[in-house]
């Protein structure tokens, strides 16, 4: 596997093995602090796999990495009992089974079926594959909640201050698609709304922006 | 100790803890989002389960019933969420509702 991301800090092997040997005893608060400290080397492995995988376009895609390192750091905590400090840093010692869990995640390479190529006569309808609803709910499940929760009542209202409907429609979307465990939010929420991925990224860039500065 | 600083890399918290919240889960925790989130607090600080509690000014044997999945997230106190923001407290309470026993 190709390593295409090259961090310029060395590893610090201590804090590596306390947190393996914490994983090791099935203590997952060391799964958060080894993300914290090691993601960007996880990040760069997924990417090497996924290049070498021809899934240039996966690595390019940074929820859909952020979601594939989650995935390879829980294969490292499930292995984590076989780790011996000393030796090759877990991201290299566990390297099949990194490469296989992201083979496994991305599956095969897959085109969106263009409904419009094929017939013309008629408009397609996009479907939210995702979500299983046939269109947007994230405006919807966000006023159910702020109804029964004063923390989300606050943090609708002061959306609203802040945002336009469609970028509140937008918004709350995309956190009900990141919540469905959607790997790549920006992309399901653009294909239910008819944005581009590059649209939702920067109108929740804008009001998460916003939202925090209402704070 | 209080909050450590990584690599460059911002863990989701979200996905971290859906993650983690499906895996215990699966293991028969009843409340597995409060679980989650409370040892995504705890691994931010790198601290043991009594340390923390002593930092966050919460009874270590609350600590621990937490994090086995026997308090629900809206009964979490603050020194567990306050590293939230509102937006990330949205989806967890979703997130719970969906995976907690019902």
């Amino acid at each position: 596997m190709t390593d295409h991301h090259h961090p310029r800090t060395p590893v610090d092997t201590d804090l590596l093995a306390t947190c393996m040997a914490g994983m090791a005893a099935g203590d997952a608060s060391l799964l958060w602090a080894f993300l914290d400290a090691f993601g960007d080397r996880l990040a760069g492995v997924v990417r090497g796999a996924l290049r070498d995988f021809h899934r240039e376009d996966v690595a390019r895609d940074a929820d859909a990495v952020h979601g594939l390192v989650l995935d390879v750091a829980f294969v490292l905590f499930d292995r984590a009992p076989g780790w011996r400090p000393g030796g090759a840093a877990p991201w290299h010692w566990a390297r099949a089974a990194v490469r296989a869990e992201v083979a496994a995640r991305i599956g095969h390479r897959t085109e969106v079926l263009d409904l419009d190529r094929l017939d013309r006569t008629a408009e397609a309808p996009r479907v939210a594959v995702a979500s299983g609803t046939g269109g947007p709910e994230g405006s919807a499940a966000l006023d159910r909640l702020a109804a029964r929760h004063p923390a989300v009542a606050a943090f609708a209202e002061r959306l609203d201050a802040v945002a336009s409907p469609r970028d509140r429609q937008v918004f709350a979307e995309y956190l009900l698609q990141q919540a469905q465990g959607d790997p790549s939010p920006s992309h399901t929420v653009a294909a239910i709304l008819g944005l581009t991925p590059a649209n939702v990224r920067q109108i929740v860039c804008r009001v998460r922006g916003r939202v925090r500065s209402a704070a | 100790m209080g909050v450590v600083t990584g690599s460059g890399f911002e863990v989701d918290v979200v996905a971290f803890v859906e993650r983690l919240a499906e895996r215990l889960r699966e293991d028969g925790a009843p409340h597995p989002v409060a679980a989650a989130v409370a040892l995504a607090a705890r691994g931010r600080r790198r601290s043991t389960p009594e340390a923390f509690a002593g930092e966050s000014g919460i009874d270590p044997g609350f600590v621990r019933r937490v994090e086995a999945g026997e308090v629900p997230f809206a009964d979490l106190p603050d020194g567990l969420t306050d590293w939230l923001d509102p937006g990330q407290l949205l989806q967890l309470a979703e997130l719970a509702r969906r995976l907690d026993a019902a």
